[in-house]
């Protein structure tokens, strides 16, 4: 059943289990549970359709590299999964290998454990599992470089797809416009024994569940467990400081320009870095996409013109912006694109900022930085593949300056994947929860979403995350 | 009052006039002296390993050079 807590305000049950957040983790997780007999209760912050006031509760302190997270993600039922692109690919065995960067470990679990839920997670995302996951491209590259192989949703929005089932749902009261302000611990501080929830009007209350589960995506789900801050000062399932850090993104470089000789074939091409490579330069994996120019018309000229006339009075000087007319692209040019794999690194975070949202809950201090080992990653595989681009016949790249002059700084942009923020770890110092996605410092909370990706590897997030989900509901049924 | 310049036109030649500027495009080349400007290019060729060289970030196989063609 679906409640509007702005209005239904009286919640006298307790539920057998307590999920926060109804994004593709919330959702799925619910009704996997809700079908094994629990009595779930399901929390949504904004409402059923988007709107600027519950967007603006995303409004976060940035002091790092930007990336947009007021944008990126949306705070209504369905959550992220009302704008995502589709792009589905699986981790690779190789992603949960026993390896250890920048000091941290990896996942302490292996492929093994998410793969026999890659069919049920592919049904959930309406991706046709006789198909699979097809190669981008032929294989055109010696060595280094494989096609990419993925597969495309629909894109499955959850809310279109599943609000009618959890509202005629008997085992599943989902209250929307109710935001979660704060977790109650027992005595001993070792269980969660309430969750409190506010209106727009602030008015509060308060859920009793046996287990809850956080699913807000990997910047919203630290800074609810920093502000859970009532019993214990530094937050809770934070007693090793490590809530909010390893914050990890999808590096989206622009590597450099291409000239492809084949122009009978003007088709874009996608490569994943083989692992052999990886392992060999000791770096992250990536995704490389060249998408080639086919028409000069429809590239876009006149666009790139008119840009250039709205520049003339603004900040590029006059031979920068001659360069700029002069790096048109003509058919069989292109640019090249990148998912890079981000390495986890400490000082990349989410924090509480000074300032307070409506609620009167501390707003995110975001700083998102790569560290030395990423900058190697890119330099490293934009080289490899400018050679094997070569190597191959195929035709030349041309490298940003940033690519080979280590004294330039690295421009990069993102994916929109917020990964890392309560990693996956064996021990209670690597990370914030364990194997089975329970925080190690409580018996009953747990983390689903990408917020507990102990690495990112170089895949779309969304299938891991529901593969994860369906572990975890699974683990939760006994 | 009839329109001297259409927006079509205007556009179109905005269009033909990006057909001129790569010639002008590396900054300053205009200002420098012939020796300079080839110590200029140079300064852009960088070896990066015994099989390739960077021509200003384009990487190239090392073998091309001395065959003078790409």
């Amino acid at each position: 059943m679906l409640f509007d807590f702005n209005v239904q305000t009286t919640i006298d049950k307790k539920y057998d289990v307590c999920i926060v957040g109804t994004g593709p983790a919330g959702i799925t997780l619910a009704r996997k549970l809700s079908t094994s007999g629990k009595k779930v209760v399901l929390l949504e912050a904004g409402g059923l359709d988007y709107s600027d006031n519950s967007q603006d509760f995303y409004e976060c302190e940035s002091i790092g590299h930007e990336a947009w997270p007021k944008f990126t993600r949306l705070r209504y039922f369905g959550g992220t999964s009302n704008h995502w692109s589709g792009r589905c690919r699986p981790f690779d065995s190789s992603d949960f290998d026993d390896r250890e960067i920048n000091g941290l470990p990896g996942w302490p679990i292996r492929y093994s454990s998410i793969k026999p839920y890659l069919d049920e997670a592919m049904g959930i995302l309406d991706l046709n599992t006789e198909m699979g996951f097809q190669p981008a491209s032929d294989d055109l590259l010696e060595k280094y470089f494989s096609p990419d192989a993925f597969s495309k949703s629909p894109p499955t929005r959850f809310k279109g797809k599943y609000l009618s089932e959890i509202d005629n749902s008997q085992n599943i009261d989902c209250f929307y416009n109710a935001t979660a302000t704060d977790l109650k611990l027992d005595v001993s501080h070792s269980s969660v024994t309430n969750i409190q929830i506010s209106n727009y009007k602030s008015y509060k209350a308060n859920i009793s569940a046996n287990k809850f589960i956080l699913c807000l995506g990997g910047i919203e789900t630290p800074r609810f467990m920093l502000n859970c801050n009532s019993q214990l000062k530094a937050g809770i399932g934070n007693s090793n400081d490590m809530v909010g850090r390893c914050f990890m993104e999808h590096l989206n470089v622009r590597m450099g320009s291409f000239l492809y000789r084949d122009q009978e074939n003007l088709t874009g091409m996608q490569f994943y870095s083989d692992d052999k490579f990886v392992e060999k330069d000791d770096i992250g994996k990536s995704n490389i996409t060249l998408g080639i120019v086919k028409k000069v018309k429809s590239y876009g000229r006149t666009r790139a013109i008119k840009t250039f006339f709205k520049n003339l009075a603004c900040q590029m000087e006059i031979e920068d912006k001659v360069q700029f007319i002069s790096d048109f692209k003509c058919p069989g040019m292109g640019n090249i694109g990148t998912l890079i794999e981000q390495s986890p690194n400490l000082d990349s975070r989410v924090t509480l900022s000074d300032e307070t949202d409506k609620l009167g809950l501390n707003k995110t201090k975001f700083e998102w930085k790569i560290n030395n080992y990423d900058r190697k990653t890119i330099r490293a595989t934009g080289l490899a593949m400018a050679k094997e681009f070569s190597n191959s016949g195929l035709g030349n790249i041309r490298l940003s300056g940033f690519m080979l002059d280590e004294s330039l700084e690295i421009k990069f942009g993102h994916h929109a994947h917020h990964m890392g923020t309560t990693r996956m770890s064996k021990y209670p110092q690597d990370g914030v929860v364990d194997e089975n996605s329970k925080v190690h410092d409580l018996d009953n909370l747990y983390i689903a979403g990408s917020s507990v990706f102990s690495t990112g590897g170089a895949c779309n997030p969304t299938m891991p995350i529901i593969q994860l989900c369906l572990r975890l509901a699974d683990h939760l049924n006994g | 009052m009839p329109k001297l310049i259409s927006r079509r036109t205007f556009i179109n030649t905005c269009c033909l006039t990006t057909i001129v500027p790569p010639a002008f495009a590396q900054k300053s080349a205009y200002k420098t002296n012939p020796v300079k400007s080839g110590q200029d290019k140079l300064k852009k060729l960088k070896p990066i390993d015994s099989h390739f060289v960077s021509v200003d970030g384009w990487i190239l196989p090392a073998k091309t050079l001395t065959r003078g063609t790409v």
